[in-house]
């Protein structure tokens, strides 16, 4: 048994152009399904870390997918505001813990402007329950002040102290520009891998005064764009948003976070299911390249295959020692596909961060890719097979004395 | 040192090579390669097998290595009735009692030396645990079985296989037969690539080490000039009683 480990690792060795190269593309469509995979979990845990400790999300009545899409996500615009009186309202049901208000609907150099409160910073931290990082600085107190994502505060090119002057509407555009009521940056939040790191923070008072200076309607501060509920138990999430969708004065809708997000994801997951299959479908190639090496090596191994016969190895022994070959090189392909998808992006990762504000969500490989490993390795059995069959059979027939 | 005699009146028991009647025919072939042959050899005896080429002489030797079933007849070798036992029984019987020298390529050129050498014991358990009988360390048995072939390894340091001359490279060979001391050895045109002065030192070489093991030995050869080392030739066509 380790005779024909030794000896299979020897053959391999002593073939190491062709056993390199075949390695090589192995190696490279592990390392792509492996990517997938990792792109398809990373996605995910992004989606699922934006909605972090929201247990609800109360707004104007409208579909629960725009509700979540515009808030966590800054995707679309909800029209129809919602009164500051239900927050008040919401605030002192027993089962909420924190109700925070979402004011939505500008935007600085194409990055949304959210105006909230300071307790946004209190309760929606990465980690559920904890507060969120900072990497400079610290939450808005006043009106004229403004804590900036990671990413916005690259974007922007501010620091601790610089001034800020908001625009009104969406858009990296936008005609109204009040250079009246300039901010100043009090706080940088931590990158965190989520939407968050784009947004622009302001008091709701700062972003009225801003409209104001724009003869908004004096009403506007009386209206806010959605509330963020924090629950305890969180259970009550499924009565308190069904007797919110049944409430008509305002109408409301009340959006269950995790449960709208995996529909959502239930139907972007067509879409990853054609990458995952393009990805198996170059594992599958580069297996069939593989083969068509192994095959091509048997014609120039037959005098191996004999002197291995003759000293008494059966077609069982044959068979195992091709099958290790194969078996070694995908298995070789596996642990490198992994080390380069994960120690590429350990290795990036700081870089990666600093550059755009990615941060990875779940580094280590994952019980799915282990369960893809396991079906390459399957495959690499299936068409190991047949060269190895192939080449036991012509050594049944060679016999003692093969033609070279 | 006779040539031509039939075998030696002895007991069947002491026959390590027993086939009466045997036949063989290639699966589609119209005649038979090989009919009503018989053929004793003795233990411990060193035979020469004369034939033409194309006559069947590596079809004998890939039956009496139990690579091949006999389509009629009777054989037995090494106390075992081929017939009786499966192909992997056979296999493991190889593995055991048989050493086998091809006419070239009998190295694997990735391996070392030692490691060509000690082959034989990593296939079959029974050779290891008739070395471990001996309390001879493998690889000190592997360098005298060499050194009875006139080579050493100490001399040949580490050279690889493909740096050995064709003649050292059949004496590794013939070592690595004889390693855990089998009690046939199969030799297929063992000196068909030797120069004359190659060929005989090897011959010296290999009979020396095969009555030193008191192995027996079956050399295919299409050569004459052989037949001085061994107790005695037959061929092909006087094996086969029936043949013209």
């Amino acid at each position: 048994m380790s005779a024909l480990l030794r000896l299979a690792t020897a053959s391999l060795l002593a073939r190491r152009r062709t056993t390199g190269l075949m390695l090589l593309a192995l190696t490279l469509s592990c390392a792509l399904l492996f990517g997938v995979e990792k792109l398809r979990s990373e996605v995910r845990a992004s989606a699922y870390a934006s909605v972090g400790a929201v247990d609800l999300i109360v707004g104007a009545r409208t579909a629960p997918e725009t509700l979540l899409l515009a808030t966590v996500f800054h995707y679309g615009a909800l029209s129809t505001p919602l009164p500051r009186a239900v927050e008040t309202r919401l605030a002192s049901h027993p089962a909420v813990r924190f109700a925070l208000p979402l004011s939505l609907g500008d935007s600085v150099a194409g990055l949304p402007v959210v105006g909230t409160v300071p307790a946004y910073f209190a309760h929606l931290g990465i980690t559920p329950e904890g507060p969120l990082a900072f990497q400079a600085g610290g939450p808005f107190a006043g009106d004229e002040e403004v804590v900036l994502g990671a990413e916005a505060a690259r974007r922007l090119g501010k620091d601790l102290g610089d001034a800020l002057t908001l625009s009104h509407g969406l858009g990296a555009e936008s005609f109204l520009e009040h250079e009246d009521h300039p901010l100043r940056v009090v706080g940088l939040l931590a990158p965190t891998g989520t939407p968050l790191d784009q947004r622009v923070l302001v008091s709701l008072e700062a972003l009225h005064a801003a409209h104001e200076g724009a003869a908004s309607g004096a009403s506007e501060n009386e209206n806010i764009s959605a509330l963020l509920l924090g629950l305890a138990p969180r259970a009550a999430a499924l009565g308190l948003a069904a007797q919110l969708n049944r409430s008509g004065d305002p109408p409301l809708t009340a959006a269950l976070p995790a449960l709208t997000l995996a529909g959502l994801l239930r139907w972007l997951g067509a879409g990853e299911a054609v990458l995952q299959v393009l990805s198996a479908f170059v594992v599958v190639v580069a297996l069939a390249g593989m083969l068509a090496m192994m095959l091509a090596s048997l014609e120039q191994r037959r005098r191996e295959m004999a002197v291995l016969r003759a000293l008494g190895a059966g077609f069982p022994t044959l068979l195992f020692l091709l099958l290790t070959e194969a078996l070694m090189l995908t298995g070789a392909a596996i642990s490198l596909g992994l080390g380069l998808v994960h120690g590429g992006l350990a290795l990036a990762a700081p870089a990666l961060q600093s550059a755009t504000g990615l941060a990875l969500q779940d580094p280590g490989p994952t019980a799915r890719e282990g369960l893809l490993a396991l079906g390459a390795l399957a495959l690499a059995t299936l068409s190991g097979l047949l060269p190895a069959w192939l080449a036991a059979r012509r050594a049944l027939m060679d016999g003692l004395s093969p033609q070279s | 040192m006779g040539a031509g005699s039939q075998h030696p009146s002895e007991g069947p028991a002491r026959a390590l090579i027993c086939c009466e009647a045997l036949s063989f025919c290639w699966p589609g072939a119209s005649a038979p390669t090989l009919s009503h042959l018989s053929l004793r050899l003795q233990a411990g005896e060193a035979v020469l097998l004369r034939g033409e080429s194309g006559q069947g002489k590596s079809t004998l030797l890939s039956l009496l290595a139990g690579i091949l079933s006999p389509s009629r007849g009777s054989l037995t070798v090494a106390g075992k009735d081929f017939h009786a036992l499966s192909q992997r029984q056979r296999d493991r019987v190889r593995g055991a009692d048989i050493g086998v020298i091809f006419q070239q390529f009998n190295l694997l050129p990735f391996l070392s030396i030692l490691d060509n050498l000690l082959l034989p014991i990593g296939f079959s358990a029974e050779r290891r645990a008739r070395l471990a009988a001996t309390g001879t360390p493998p690889e000190v048995a592997a360098e005298e079985l060499l050194c009875t072939l006139g080579l050493s390894l100490k001399a040949l340091g580490n050279r690889s296989v493909g740096a050995l001359s064709v003649g050292q490279q059949q004496r590794v060979a013939a070592a690595r037969a004889l390693l855990g001391s089998p009690s046939l050895i199969l030799a297929d045109e063992p000196t068909s690539a030797l120069d004359p002065k190659n060929r005989d030192a090897f011959l010296r070489a290999l009979k020396g080490a095969q009555t030193a093991r008191g192995a027996a030995l079956l050399c295919v050869s299409h050569d004459p000039a052989l037949e001085p080392y061994f107790d005695r030739t037959v061929t092909l066509d006087r094996l086969q009683g029936g043949r013209p």
